[in-house]
């Protein structure tokens, strides 16, 4: 993948690992949907950051290169 | 008498006595809980649909159990997770094969090349699309075809999917045979998992979301989309049960809380019996299931699938 690629995959990563962090505390706060508190959709939210976190961690050379 | 033995009596005891056994909670015999859980054990990896077969089973024996009353959730739970500890007891090599070189590739910060790493990288993205749409539609799809003569259709229509799966898998090979024009192919040189692409390990992971609907067994979907993508009948079932594994401990994981609730206390004792039950037939047949891959077919589960589901059928009607 070409590194100017690589540096988007990374931040748009770090993008959603954020947003994902966001909608899971907002998920246990029981705050982003009326019905209250969602601990599976929170864990899933998550779990996703993580997934996120990883997937930008294989694309951090990319961005070490361009630096 | 062994301490869990012991452990068990008291907590059936526990669970048996009257203030437990408050409005509202659900009652099942130790017949009952062990019959269960063997179905689930088995019919968990068999691709036959352990779903369908209890919301099923109990209906045609004439069971008065609410399985979506809250007092039975820890009951579920335990057989899932006896079933996913199976699942994990057995694969416990290939996941620290699989875990080792993935830990190791997110220190270095690139994916390398062992097949094994891929392999486990493949299982992540194959995981995740089912388990979105299973937090997010679960109870809304089990509550919406909770009829047991809807599992009993969809149970004929997994008998399709195993039927044609098989059908697919012949075709494929035929259409590689005549591609290689008439060159000697050994068919039966198996493609490894870990050269799955990752749209064909979303599309056989993703697939497991079609076990939301009760009937359609999960390994079995998963397996047929394996065979689709070129896999044998052994990697295919291996894939499987690997995808499997997360779901099923995941899914038990996330309820662990609901063993020790207050509404599940009057169950308990027959939750941790049936999950040690569970595991027991889990293992036992992962391990039928993966010595009957090296030559076996689905075809024989196609077959039972359509005699049980349209039997299922026929005497549910009957009783209306």
């Amino acid at each position: 993948m070409p590194a100017e690629q690589r540096r988007m995959v990374f931040l748009l990563s770090i993008a959603a690992a954020v947003v994902f962090v966001i909608i899971g505390i907002l998920y246990l706060a029981g705050d982003f949907i009326p019905s209250g508190v969602h601990h599976k959709h929170a864990i899933l939210a998550f779990v996703l950051a993580a997934a996120s976190l990883v997937l930008a961690n294989f694309n951090r050379a990319g961005t070490a290169a361009r630096r | 008498m062994t301490p869990i033995l012991a452990t068990i009596v008291t907590l059936h005891n526990l669970a048996t006595h009257p203030a437990a056994q408050a409005a509202g909670t659900v009652k099942i015999t130790h017949v009952q809980a062990v019959l269960l859980a063997l179905l689930q054990g088995v019919a968990e990896l068999f691709p036959v649909s352990s779903l369908g077969h209890t919301v099923i089973l109990p209906k045609m024996l004439g069971w008065n159990i609410n399985q979506h009353s809250t007092s039975f959730l820890p009951f579920v739970v335990a057989l899932h997770l006896g079933t996913g500890i199976a699942l994990v007891v057995y694969f416990w090599r290939d996941w620290v094969a699989i875990v080792t070189p993935m830990l190791q590739s997110i220190q270095r910060g690139s994916m390398g090349n062992d097949p094994e790493e891929r392999l486990g990288w493949l299982v992540c993205a194959g995981t995740l699309p089912p388990a979105i749409i299973a937090v997010f539609f679960e109870a809304k799809v089990r509550d919406f075809f909770a009829d047991p003569k809807i599992a009993a259709a969809f149970l004929v229509v997994n008998g399709f999917i195993l039927f044609f799966g098989e059908r697919l898998r012949v075709r494929a090979n035929a259409a590689l045979a005549t591609a290689s024009g008439g060159a000697s192919v050994d068919l039966r040189t198996p493609r490894p998992i870990s050269t799955l692409t990752w749209t064909e390990a979303i599309i056989v992971g993703g697939s497991q979301a079609l076990a939301l609907l009760p009937g359609i067994s999960r390994s079995g979907v998963t397996m047929v989309a394996g065979l689709a993508t070129g896999l044998t009948h052994e990697a295919s079932a291996r894939f499987a049960f690997l995808l499997a594994t997360p779901i099923i401990l995941g899914a038990a994981v996330l309820e662990i809380p609901a063993l020790f609730s207050a509404e599940g206390r009057p169950l308990l004792g027959d939750a941790i019996l049936g999950g040690v039950i569970a595991g027991i037939a889990a293992f036992i047949s992962v391990r039928f299931l993966m010595r009957y891959f090296t030559v076996g077919k689905l075809t024989p589960f196609a077959y039972y699938c359509w005699a049980a589901g349209g039997l299922a059928l026929v005497v549910l009607s009957v009783r209306g």
